[in-house]
């Protein structure tokens, strides 16, 4: 039809041709809408898929990056090599509803997920709705708050004191900061290493629990191996040796084993690692193993007047030993050289020959030796000798190698005051045993990171109720009060 | 388009409309920095950030009901849809002095801020982010409830219909929940304005969230903007 007969057409029928407009226009507008439609859906997948795959582009706002991964994080997922699934056992939603840090665990699992080019994935799987992950992990008493991280056949199961610390508030208890970045990198550096490294563990005379010490070096690929000395062989796959406060002298024969097992066949590279117990124990062969070594053990307990170096005032016996040898050993990894070692009920050392010997862990210049002598009456101001060493080692050997006889003089920093997530112990002693051990691939200790600061809570409590009624009573009062002189105003005009 | 706006964010003040918005804003968010903030002893204002995504959720359509359905109702749309001026224009007019209205009720925010840096330190990066954060969260809010608005002429139909829309969308990740099928699940989720919010809460800014809420806010603006060509060709 040509343009003229249209308009002939037109005008014969007016409404039809309103009627084709409108439809024109109809058929326009939904089209258009479709057009948009489908823009908005693909703008926001592509924002997703970028989003989800590509951590630069999420950006952490809080000033100290309470949600952003550290560089060693970082490091660690780029380095996975195996693919890792980080499993939640339950729904994202369910998990993140519990607590701010939660929400923080799996903005940190997903990150770990973006960093790893595909090896990390991360899942949400509701624990009583899949019964049969149960069935999987038998040996396990699963919870749905925990976390599997899992590669292969190897997991690592963590649970929620492993992810946050907790404080109590009167009778609630309620998360205080989060270690769950620290807790994910060594899963997955547990789960993706080939390397477990054994180490052995004397079980003679010793009373004292070490079940923290092997849980933390479980997590860590380390096996302890228990053994006699004074019964059995040294276990040849070991390197490191430790004698755990033994409340006995060990046999000349036992000793001996242990100055041949250092020395290795003239090969050396071995660690024998020496915890006192606390008390005062008749002990000359183990003394003189460690005179062998440079090290003279002191009758007595050291303990600490400089108030700013003890853990609560008055305890002259539970210090912060922030005071380390010059040289600073096994403290490659600490980005904080100052960060404290917690030493409780520890036994003095000093030391014989200086050329082979350093001192590790040193309390501070007001510091003395308690002798086990010591009567109520006893003056400590006449037994301050300042620096007293808690913590040293030894070393002997030649070009093949080196074998190091460490002491330390407290078990608990050995054990309970592993879980003082405020101290570097556990970190401390990994690379101590790393080091022995040539490893590189164990845990990774990270700084807490705290979300909800309790910095206001030196403001007296007046300052805050006034602030507060005036924001939420005397505010909103004023904006009505102008509102109805507006309205009366208004009404007047 | 500016005489539009000026007309519209000056009626939030001649009528008790935006003084009520105003004050049952700044009451809320007091109520809860005594709750999340003095009362516990933190600068920490998250919680009082996640709470009052429920409060803007009630306001918002306070702010937006009567955007079109009055203009209707009182027939004074078709001397706007005769103005020398488009659609666009007189959507985005509307749609701005909403935002300009929602940025006021945001300011209480700020002074609450500036409160706490009496006391000690807050995260002032986290505050500001929030507030950007919600004001994108408002932004589609005011979209919406826009667009019910030109849906109807009458302002309590338009307020509850956008109030019920904005719930309904927040909530999907609460819905996914219980939802078995992983596809869908993940779908309702990443729709819900809560799950998208909350990540600017904690401090997180992500790309895919901002786009999310600009995309959402364009898409019902021009779905407005449809409604109201279509009235005009009627």
């Amino acid at each position: 039809m040509s343009e003229q007969e249209k308009n002939i057409n037109e005008e014969k029928n007016p409404s039809a041709s309103n009627m084709t407009r409108r439809n024109k226009r109809r058929i326009i507008s939904i089209a258009s809408i479709c057009l948009v439609l489908a823009a908005v859906i693909l703008v926001n997948v592509i924002a997703s898929v970028l989003t989800d795959r590509y951590a630069v582009f999420t950006t952490d706002i809080t000033s100290d990056n309470s949600f952003g991964l550290s560089e060693e994080s970082v490091k660690i997922a780029q380095g996975v090599k195996k693919d890792v699934t980080i499993t939640f056992l339950t729904d994202k939603v369910n998990y993140e509803a519990y607590d701010t840090y939660c929400k923080q665990a799996t903005n940190i699992a997903d990150q770990l997920k973006k960093y790893s080019d595909g090896k990390i994935s991360v899942e949400y799987k509701d624990l009583l709705k899949n019964p049969n992950i149960e069935n999987e992990y038998k040996s396990e008493t699963l919870s749905v708050t925990d976390v599997l991280v899992t590669c292969g056949e190897k997991y690592n199961l963590l649970k929620v004191e492993d992810m946050f610390n907790f404080e109590l508030y009167g009778d609630y208890q309620y998360i205080s900061s989060s270690k769950a970045e620290s807790a994910f990198d060594t899963a997955i550096v547990k789960v993706t290493s080939d390397t477990e490294t054994k180490i052995g563990i004397i079980t003679d005379n010793t009373e004292d629990s070490y079940s923290t010490l092997e849980s933390t070096l479980a997590a860590n690929n380390y096996t302890l191996v228990p053994f006699s000395i004074e019964n059995e062989q040294i276990p040849d796959d070991v390197a490191t040796v430790i004698c755990y406060a033994p409340t006995k002298d060990y046999s000349k024969d036992a000793t001996d084993k242990l100055r041949k097992f250092l020395k290795n066949d003239d090969k050396y590279d071995r660690g024998l690692i020496f915890i006192a117990y606390r008390f005062e124990i008749e002990c000359p062969n183990i003394t003189d193993l460690l005179y062998d070594y440079g090290m003279k053990l002191e009758d007595g307990l050291a303990f600490e007047t400089q108030t700013t170096s003890m853990m609560t005032t008055g305890d002259a016996y539970r210090n912060i030993a922030a005071n380390f040898s010059s040289t600073k050993p096994y403290m490659s990894n600490y980005t904080d050289k100052d960060f404290p070692v917690l030493v409780s009920m520890s036994r003095a050392v000093t030391l014989v020959n200086e050329s082979t010997t350093e001192p590790l862990l040193m309390f501070s210049s007001e510091s003395g030796i308690c002798p086990y002598s010591a009567t109520d009456d006893w003056v400590w101001q006449d037994y301050i000798t300042g620096n007293v060493i808690v913590m040293a080692q030894g070393a002997a050997g030649g070009d093949n190698g080196i074998s190091r006889l460490i002491f330390s003089g407290s078990t608990e920093m050995w054990n309970s005051l592993l879980t003082q997530a405020e101290f570097t112990n556990k970190k401390y002693i990994l690379n101590i045993l790393n080091d022995i051990n040539h490893r590189e691939d164990t845990g990774v200790y990270l700084s807490e990171k705290v979300i909800t600061k309790y910095d206001l809570s030196s403001v007296d409590s007046q300052t805050k109720v006034v602030t507060s009624v005036i924001i939420y009573a005397v505010l909103p009062v004023l904006i009505l009060g102008v509102g109805v002189c507006v309205f009366i105003v208004r009404r007047r005009k | 388009m500016s005489a539009i706006f000026k007309r519209e964010f000056i009626s939030y003040f001649t009528s008790p409309v935006g003084y009520a918005v105003l004050a049952a804003f700044t009451f809320f968010s007091g109520i809860f920095m005594w709750v999340y903030c003095m009362y516990p002893g933190t600068s920490n204002m998250s919680g009082v950030f996640q709470s009052m995504f429920f409060i803007v959720l009630f306001v918002i359509p306070l702010i937006t009901m009567r955007l079109f359905a009055e203009d209707k109702k009182q027939k004074t749309d078709q001397a706007l849809l005769t103005a020398p001026v488009g659609i666009p224009s007189i959507v985005t007019a509307k749609y701005l002095s909403a935002l300009a209205m929602t940025g006021l009720c945001l300011s209480a925010f700020i002074i609450e801020g500036i409160t706490l840096s009496f006391m000690s330190h807050p995260d002032w990066s986290v505050i500001i982010g929030n507030v950007f954060g919600m004001a994108l969260l408002g932004s589609s809010f005011i979209a919406i409830g826009l667009f019910i608005s030109s849906l109807t002429e009458s302002v309590i139909v338009a307020g509850i219909v956008s109030f019920a829309v904005n719930v309904l969308i927040s909530l999907l990740d609460t819905v996914a929940s219980t939802i078995p099928a992983d596809f869908i699940k993940d779908m309702f989720s990443s729709l819900s304005f809560q799950s998208r919010y909350s990540h600017f809460a904690l401090g997180l800014f992500s790309l895919s969230d901002v786009l999310y809420f600009v995309t959402l806010t364009f898409f019902f603006l021009f779905l407005t903007d449809r409604v109201i060509e279509r009235r005009r060709w009627a």
